[in-house]
Formats: structure tokens, sequence, C-alpha cells
């Protein structure tokens, strides 16, 4: 058993800008970790499964904390971005609804007021909630190292358990999204034992773009937390649906296709089975409310 | 005298000060010199300990002194002594008692992780924090039983190496031919059940600082407590002193719920530490360590049986409950015989028959905690009800209703042995009533029809019912001083000790209703052993009863007093006179009156030497009185719940939550209903999501609150409530208990709600918590179920 011990000692050494928490994390990359929201990290120390030497924080350094429209119609929000923030935004909530979504169902207002969308995908936990639904949404991220910067699909960020492709010098300053078409939109859903506050069972987010005729499906993406070592897009599920008409049948298929393409594992916390059953059911009711939403504002005009 | 303030709606006199943080909790002490402690701990469920080696830690900088059991004071190398006594008709399978309880610091063997082995004390929590990791501890790890039920056969691990088993003891409660009306029942069901442990969750964790006068060699101690008279008398054994050598105070505390109501190893510990090195020391209790350091309840294997004749009616109860006590008897046995004890519950049972076993693990030991035991045998009964009345196809609370005892059978013996070996005879309550009453706010006889349209709607909402009996106003004794101030202001000083009850409110009320003076006035004094010399404590739902009925004795001896003294002073007859606002009056002339005040210098003898007083008459204007109840109290209540059950993922939203309770006279309303929203607070925890769990080796799994999931804002419904008042025959206040009424029921209730909403499906729910993932699994058996799932 793994406790929540006093926190290990390290030193502490506050960043103004992206160039200091470079060179910083240059000089001693094996030793030294970013401190962000601190959420997942300050657990880790206190349960040892880290002891960091040094650590850098990113609270001053401001140039991480933004949310900007692109002028191609798609949207950027650096790294310090909390969850309330993204919860919050005008923009995202119009833009990027399902986003907001996802931050509302995270933990309480304590920890979204501190916790960042960069913390939450560099921890590369299989239990954090935005790898999902950003990777359903197309989203990419900008890694920022010595030898220069270069942008990396978020699909493509986990290789494996707890891993980034990060190298050890590189920060990650921003996430870029696509624009959005009128006719999509997306629903992330989350399970946990508790009604809130409370770690992830098991979450499926879902992102449906419509074709023009309002009713077929021009493309799905679909994407798991917690149900595979690493945030897991179901790729077959989600083409399974492209061209068709919501119906409950071929819900049904998608869910099953989606449980074949995970992986989850069992624990104390919830077994193989359990799991699986949440991931057809998730799966099934991100999809359909992602679908009905898009339709009817499609239909109502709303967006 | 009318009753002004008792069953009024005073809001709390402590909350102002506790909501802006100006409590007082023993974390807040700051004493001169004073050390901080930190406990070198067993990371094994079962070892030996062959050696400990702490040069390392002494050499710290800052550390002070690390001391092994061999450093305490001889007297304290010994178990510490047992809390409560085991009645003699229980069978013990242990030699002695200190085979069976917990040495202060490790002697040559550990029994659970977290079991104290050494202490180290410093400058600071963080030195003394890092020297004990430097504490060289070598352990022989030895086997250890973590499953109940497998430690009890044969060429079982035993959790001791001393114990000859781990069964620990044995006891039975019976009353009439129990086998005999099993054998001419119409119907038999039976039911095995399994209730699992938690950890009772304060906000404030224990903490203990002790001081040592040296002019006087007095100890004082300062400890997050429930019954601090208990602590002084362990501690002053332990340190080999009488007892008038160490004061114990408890300040502000944040919540007991029942584990603080032990002397622990900590306190005995910490107060040698300040009387070795002659400064004050302090301990602190972290989160990991009351997960793995402060006693939990709720271990129990059931299996038990209902017979009813051709009319529903109950013939008799029988089975056995299999408890575990994890490593030691810190309590002795309250846990399960109060449990085991409490199952009866409102109904008429002739025949009775339960045998208990009590076992011993390598897990943190139990003592009590809210409900102690009654939420377990409650839920055993009333799970045996719901399982009659589903088999019998009738309505479960027209079954209950047929089998309740009446209003007109008080009071009435059940005939079965409690915890201390007394009888238990209910003395008042109308149960009956207290259903019917429950049914009427929960729209019982509505739900079925709206049960059926919402299933046709795909939605799966279920109603349950549960009743308890639940002995309150433990004794022996409890005392109280009512002390008027030369101000004519007055002082209440009493044994009880409470963690957030409102006693300073409760008290107040009490004693205003004696003296007709202004709750401002009145200034209520708790747990302080300097105060009081004898005291109990704030334990088992019982201060309202016996504190509350010693303010109410002693304010009436002061009352009498200042009649006395006013009759001269204002040349009336008692009759004529009425006391209000710190005055005496004069009935019908406004100007004549006198103030406590006045009286107080006349109860001196006057304000200047040379006066005279009556021998008859003693001075001053206070009184101490003990109250001694002949028996418990016994409230009742019932449960009503409401939930919807997702099939689909297991989750369950209770959508309504209907207590009344009958906890006799009602001293005042917000309080208990604070309590019974809390305790429901707390049921919800137990039927839900509260796991403590530990592994095959013992080791706890849950040791944080990121795992072990306690009810939050979002969990947890607003509690409707109905008050019935059945006044007490035992204390002359007609009180009983309101402290564990909405925990003792609500696992029960909301169980029941949930196999109801999944009748469909037709599974049977024998244990809690329930959580989504078991309910799945559950759901999962069932064929009906995996075409249904949305």
């Amino acid at each position: 058993m793994t406790y929540l011990r006093r926190l290990p000692k390290f030193e502490y050494v506050g960043a103004r800008s992206v160039r200091e928490v470079s060179d910083l994390l240059a000089r001693r990359p094996d030793e030294t970790r970013l401190l962000a929201g601190g959420t997942d990290l300050i657990l880790q120390m206190r349960r040892r499964e880290v002891a960091p030497r040094y650590l850098v924080g990113l609270k001053g350094v401001s140039e991480l904390a933004f949310v900007r429209q692109q002028e191609d119609g798609g949207m950027t929000m650096g790294a310090l971005t909390t969850f309330q923030d993204i919860e919050t935004s005008p923009l995202i909530r119009e833009k990027y609804g399902i986003l907001s979504q996802t931050a509302s169902q995270i933990g309480g207002v304590e920890i979204r007021g501190v916790a960042t969308i960069g913390g939450n995908l560099m921890g590369a936990q299989p239990c954090s909630d935005f790898p999902a639904p950003l990777i359903t949404l197309g989203a990419k991220v900008k890694l920022v190292g010595k030898d220069g910067e270069r942008l990396v699909a978020l699909e493509d960020f986990f290789p494996e358990y707890g891993r980034t492709v990060a190298a050890p010098d590189e920060i990650l300053t921003e996430i870029l999204l696509p624009a959005t078409s009128k006719l999509s939109g997306g629903c992330y859903l989350k399970f946990h034992d508790r009604h809130a506050m409370d770690m992830t069972i098991t979450g499926a987010a879902a992102f449906v773009t419509l074709n023009d005729d309002r009713q077929t499906c021009s493309e799905l993406k679909i994407a798991l937390s917690s149900s595979a070592p690493v945030p897991k897009r179901v790729k077959k599920a989600g083409a399974f649906l492209q061209g068709k008409k919501l119906t409950e049948d071929a819900l049904e298929e998608t869910a099953a296709l989606a449980c074949q393409e995970a992986e989850p594992r069992s624990s104390w916390r919830a077994r193989r089975e359990f799991r699986l059953e949440l991931i057809r059911g998730l799966t099934k009711r991100a999809v359909r409310q992602a679908w009905e939403e898009v339709m009817a504002t499609a239909n109502g005009g709303r967006k | 005298m009318g009753a002004k303030e008792i069953g009024a709606r005073v809001k709390r006199r402590e909350d102002a000060a506790l909501l802006v943080g100006r409590g007082s909790y023993v974390g807040d002490l700051r004493l001169a010199g004073m050390l901080d402690a930190a406990f070198v701990r067993s990371p094994h469920a079962h070892a030996l300990v062959r050696s400990i080696r702490a040069e390392a830690a002494r050499r710290l900088p800052g550390v002070h002194a690390v001391l092994t059991l061999a450093d305490l004071p001889a007297s304290m190398q010994v178990p510490i002594p047992m809390a409560s006594v085991i009645p003699a008709a229980v069978e013990k399978l242990y030699a002695s008692e200190a085979e069976v309880t917990q040495y202060c610091l490790a002697r040559d063997e550990v029994c659970y992780v977290g079991q104290t082995v050494a202490v180290v004390v410093a400058d600071d929590r963080y030195v003394a924090e890092d020297a004990a990791e430097l504490v060289e501890v070598e352990y022989d790890v030895l086997d250890s039983a973590s499953d109940p039920q497998g430690a009890l056969g044969n060429g079982a691990v035993l959790s001791h190496v001393r114990l000859p088993s781990n069964l620990a003891c044995r006891l039975r409660l019976a009353k009439g031919d129990v086998d005999a009306a099993f054998q001419r029942a119409a119907h038999v069901f039976r039911e095995s059940l399994h209730t699992h442990r938690g950890s009772a969750s304060p906000m404030e964790g224990r903490g203990v600082a002790a001081a040592l006068d040296t002019a006087t060699g007095t100890l004082t101690v300062w400890s997050s407590a429930q019954t601090p008279h208990n602590n002084q008398r362990v501690l002053a054994e332990l340190m080999g002193g009488s007892l008038e050598m160490v004061r114990v105070i408890v300040p502000d505390v944040g919540g007991g719920f029942g584990p603080k109501a032990i002397c622990y190893a900590e306190e005995a510990v910490v107060a040698a530490c300040a009387a070795v090195l002659a400064r004050p020391v302090r301990w602190l209790e972290d989160r990991r360590e009351h997960f793995i350091a402060t006693t939990q309840e709720r271990d129990q294997y059931w299996e038990v049986e209902i017979a009813l004749d051709r009319d529903a009616r109950i013939l008799g109860v029988r089975g056995r409950m299999l408890h575990d006590n994890g490593a030691y008897l810190p309590l002795g046995l309250i846990t399960p015989h109060t449990g085991a004890a409490t199952m009866h519950g409102p109904y008429e049972i002739a025949n009775f028959h339960l045998d208990v076993s009590v076992v011993l693990t390598n897990k943190v030991p139990v003592s009590v905690v809210r409900g102690a035991g009654r939420p377990e045998g409650v839920f055993a009964m009333e799970r045996l009800m719901d399982r009659a009345a589903r088999s019998l196809g009738m309505d479960p609370a027209d079954l209950r209703r047929r089998n309740l005892i009446r209003p007109e059978q008080m009071p009435y013996s059940i005939g079965l042995v409690y915890r201390h070996g007394e009888t238990v005879t209910y003395d008042s309550g109308d149960y009956p009533a207290s259903q019917a009453k429950a049914l009427e706010l929960a729209g019982y006889d509505a739900f079925a029809s709206r049960q059926a349209d919402a299933l046709r709607a795909g939605r799966y909402i279920g109603i349950g019912v549960a009743n308890f009996v639940e002995g309150t106003g433990l004794g022996p004794f409890e005392g109280a001083t009512v002390r008027v101030l030369p101000s004519g202001k007055v002082h209440v000083i009493a044994g009880c000790c409470p963690q957030g009850q409102g006693h300073k409110t409760a008290l107040a009320q009490v004693c205003a209703d004696q003296l007709g003076v202004r709750l401002d006035d009145i200034t209520v004094v708790t747990g302080d052993t300097g105060a009081i010399p004898m005291g109990v404590g704030t334990i088992a739902s019982r201060s309202g009863a016996n504190a509350g009925s010693a303010v109410l004795l002693a304010g009436a001896e002061v009352r009498k007093r200042i009649l006395r003294l006013a009759c001269k002073n204002l040349e009336a007859r008692e009759d004529d006179l009425e006391l209000s606002e710190g005055r005496v009056h004069l009935k019908g002339d406004p100007a004549a009156s006198v103030s406590f005040s006045e009286l107080y210098r006349a109860a001196l003898g006057g304000a200047r030497l040379g006066g005279w007083l009556s021998p008859e008459i003693p001075p001053g204007l206070e009184a101490t009185t003990y109250f001694t109840p002949r028996q418990s109290a016994f409230c009742n209540g019932t449960h009503v719940t409401e939930v919807e059950v997702d099939i689909g993922t297991g989750r369950i939203r209770i959508e309504r939550y209907v207590v009344v309770h009958d906890c006799g006279r009602v001293i005042n309303p917000l309080i208990v209903e604070g309590q019974v929203q809390g305790g429901v607070a707390h049921g919800v925890g137990n039927a839900l999501l509260e796991f403590m769990g530990y592994d095959d080796d013992a080791q706890p799994l849950t040791a944080t609150f990121l795992d072990y999931l306690l009810p939050n804002a979002a969990c947890v419904p607003r509690v409707e409530i109905g008050h019935l008042e059945s006044p007490s025959p035992i204390n002359p206040l007609g009180v009983k208990g309101a402290g564990e009424g909405g925990t003792i029921g609500a696992p029960a209730a909301i169980i029941a709600a949930i196999e109801n909403a999944l009748k469909p499906f037709d599974i049977a729910i024998s244990e809690f918590p329930l959580t989504p993932r078991r309910l799945i699994e559950l759901l999962s058996r069932s064929a009906k179920w995996g075409a249904l799932a949305p």
C-alpha cells in the first residue's frame, strides 16, 4: 500500500518565462519536474512515486496562460489554462463545448481552480479526463525544447503507460484545436463511484460531424479514458457509423466495437468486466447525446 | 416553572466561533518549549520485532529523544487496559486480558499495519518524521490473518503468536425455545449477510499534548477525546501515579464519532515523553495515521433465519454472527454485543437465539463508530423482514406493522441481556406511530404506481423501509455543577465532552429554564477533569439523558436556594415569586425584584466581613449533582428512502429520505435535526461508498481519501424529518438520545430501496457498502439484465 505522506524534500525555483523554464529543465532534466497546478505531481510525491530534487514552479510564467481564437477558426490555449478557465471561457463553451463539459466533471472547484490542461496531458495518466475529448477534437500540442519547437498530434502523444513522446528537455506550451463544423458537436461522459470529486473509472468522448443532410454521419471520433494503458482512440468504433443514421442497433454495434478495441485492466477499484460494461454504456450514451445535440442545434439553428 | 428554552429551536452558540476559525483545538495549543512527536509504526500486518536501532535517529540535530517500550516508565511497559468490562457470561478463549490488548509501544510482536513501535520527539514534526525514518527496525515477518471467515478454520494462520486460536470470545443472546418455534413455523427464510468496516473520519484526527508541572508533579494532558475521565484514569495508571496527578482537558474537538472514546497508545506515550523530557510534547494524527491506527468498525458476517406463522407473525429468529475485531479488543465486546442485542428491534419476537463469535485478525482494532454495532444488527433484522415480505408477496411495510410492539405494551422487556449484563427493557415509544408517520411523509402508498410508471419509461426507482430501536443514555452516571457567579451570570460545568454535539447550547437551555436566565448569561464548561472530578464522557448517545438530567437537578437545587434567599429579601412566599432575566420578581409587582447578583452576596453572608449565615444553608448559589440512570433509555425511529438506479452504470441516486425519530423529549429540534441529517450522511457512506479494504496479507488498500470515499454534498439527500416525542421515564428530563439514529437505520433502508428498484431482475442484496461495481456484478448474474441496460 502506498500512503499519502508528507512531501519529500526538494528545491523550488519559480520561473518567469518559457525560456527560463527551458534552461532550468535542460540543466538537470532527470532530477527536475515542472510544477503547474500540482494536483497530480504533489500526490505522486507524497506517495513517493517520484521524488524530484528540483521543482520548477510555472505559476509565474504568464505567457502560458491564454485562450486565443485563430484566424482559421481554430483555437489555441496555453498549457497553464486551468480547468476552471476551460469550464467558464465563453469561447470554449461556444466552440468546444465538450471541453467545458469535461472540465465541469472533474474534481471540485478547488481542484479546477489550480489544475491545468498542460499538467493533465503531461501527467500521462490513463485516468486523466482531457486527453480523450481533445483527441476526438483532433488536438495537437506544441513542444518547446532546446532544439526548437514541434507539433505533435495528441493521438500520438502517449506511446505507452505513463509516458509521453516529449523529450526530457521539452515543455508542453500550448494546445491547438482545429476549427469545427457547424454540424458537429461532442460529448464526454465519465463514471466514478461517488457523484462528484472522485477518480475516473472509465470515460468516453464522442465527437460527431454530420453530413449536410443533417441526418447521416460524416465523421465520428471516439476516445476513451481509463480503458487502456494510454488514452485510447477507438477508430473502428468511430468508423462504423460513418455514412449511417443514428439507430439503436448501430449504436449497439459501435459500442461493441469500442469494447473490442479497449484494453481495460482489473484493479481493486474496478474489474475489467465492469469497465467494459461502462465502456459499452458510456460510448452509447456519449455518441447519442453528441449526435442528438448536433441535430437539435442544426435543425433549431441555435449554433 | 415552564419550559421556555427546552424544545426551542435555538441556534447553536458554538458555531459562530467555529465557523470563522476561532475554535481552539489541540493543534492550536501554543505551550512554551513544546516539542513534536512522531511515531515509528509497523509496516507489516504481523511480525516479530527483532531489534530497534535508533542511534542514527538520535544523532539527527533537533531530536530530543527516541523511545522504545524499554525506555518508558516501568508502569507503562504493560498493555493498555481494556476500556470496558466483558460480562461474566461471555466465554473467553484467551488466558488473560494482556493477550488481547496492546502495548503502548511494541514489545516483541506487532499485529497490524500502523501499530506503534517507537516514538521520536524533536523540535518540530518535520525533524521528528525525518528521524522516524532513520529508526531501523528489524522484523521477522509472519503470515497474517486477514479474512475473518478464514481465520477460524483448522490450520488457520494465527493473528497472534501467543493465542491458541483467532477466536477470542463467544457470546450468546437467547430467549424462549427457538428450535421449537422454527419447527412449527409456516415459513422460514434465511439470509447470509456481510457488513464491511469503515473509518470514522472526523475532520480533526486524534491529537494530544502533555505538559508536566515540575513543581507539583502534576501532568496536564490536552486531548482530542470523548472520555476525558476515562483517559485520566488510564493515564494515571500507566504513569504509575494517582488519579489527581493527571488532569485531562478536552478543548474543541472536530468530530469524534466513537473511536476517540478510548485511550490510545499515543496518548500514554506522549504523556510519558512530557514527563521524561520535562518539556511539553505534542502529537497530532495525520490522515494516514487515522486510517491505520484509529479504530474502525462494522466487519461482520451474519447467518440468520426467521420463522413466521401463517399470519406472517414472527415466531422466532436464530442464527450466528461472526465479528472481526481486528488485532485487539481495546473496548471489549461493546460493538458485537450491542449489535446483537439491537437486532431484535421494535418487533415482538418470542424466541431468539444468536451466537456471536468474536475473531481477531491482523487489522486495525475495532471499537465503535457511530451506531456501535447497531447498523449491522438492524441491517440483519430488516433484511430478514424484506426477504420474508418478498417471498410471501407481502408489502414489506405491512409485514413490519403486523409485528411491531404496541405502545400499550410499554415498558417492554425483550428478555435479552445487554452489553453490561443488564436485561433490555424498552422504556417508552410508539413504534406503529413511527412507521405510519414515516410512510405518510414519504408518500409510501402512492409509490407503487409511480414505480410502475417509471419502469414503463425504463427507469428503476425503489423504496425501502427500516425500523430501529436504539439503547441510549448509557450509565453509570454523569454530573454537573450549576454556579451563580458574583455578576449574576451562571456557569454550568458538566462531565460530558462534546465533539460537535452542541452541548454548550443544549445544556444552557436546560439550565435557563430552571433559573430564568438568558442563554447568553450561561457559560457551559465541559471536558475538563479539573473542573468536575467525576465523569464518564460523551459516547453512546448519552449526554442529553445524563448530563442534561444532571444539569436539570443541579439547576433545580440552585433555584431552591435562590428562592429561599429571595423569600427573605422580598418578604414573600415562594409561590409568589418567579425567576426571569437573572432576577427574582414578585408576581404582579414590577417594582419588587432582586437580582441574582444581590442574592449571591446575601448567600455569602453579605459583602463584607462579619456577616452570618444559617448553618443549615450552605454558602453560595451553587450545586453539584450526579444523575444515575437505572437503565438505558430506548429511542426508536423509521427510515424510508427512495432511490433511482442506473442499471447501465450501477450509479445509485437517493431521491428522497425520510426519518421519523423519537428521541424522547427534544431539548433543541435544530440540534436533533442536525444529528439526524449528519447521521444519515454517515449511513449513506456506509451503505454506498465507504470501503476500508485490506488485501490477503492484511495490508490496507484504501488509506487515503482518494481511495476511501466519503459521501459528499452530491451524494447526501436533504433529510425530511418528523419528530415523535415519547418522554423517557428513566430520567427527569424525559430525553433519550439522538446522536446515532440517523446512521443506524440508513444502510438497511438504502439497500432495501435498491433491491426494490431492481425487482425486475430478481436479485438479492446482502451486503454493504454496495458500490456501482458490485451492483453491476450482481446485475450481470440476472438473465434479464443484459438486454435492458441502456
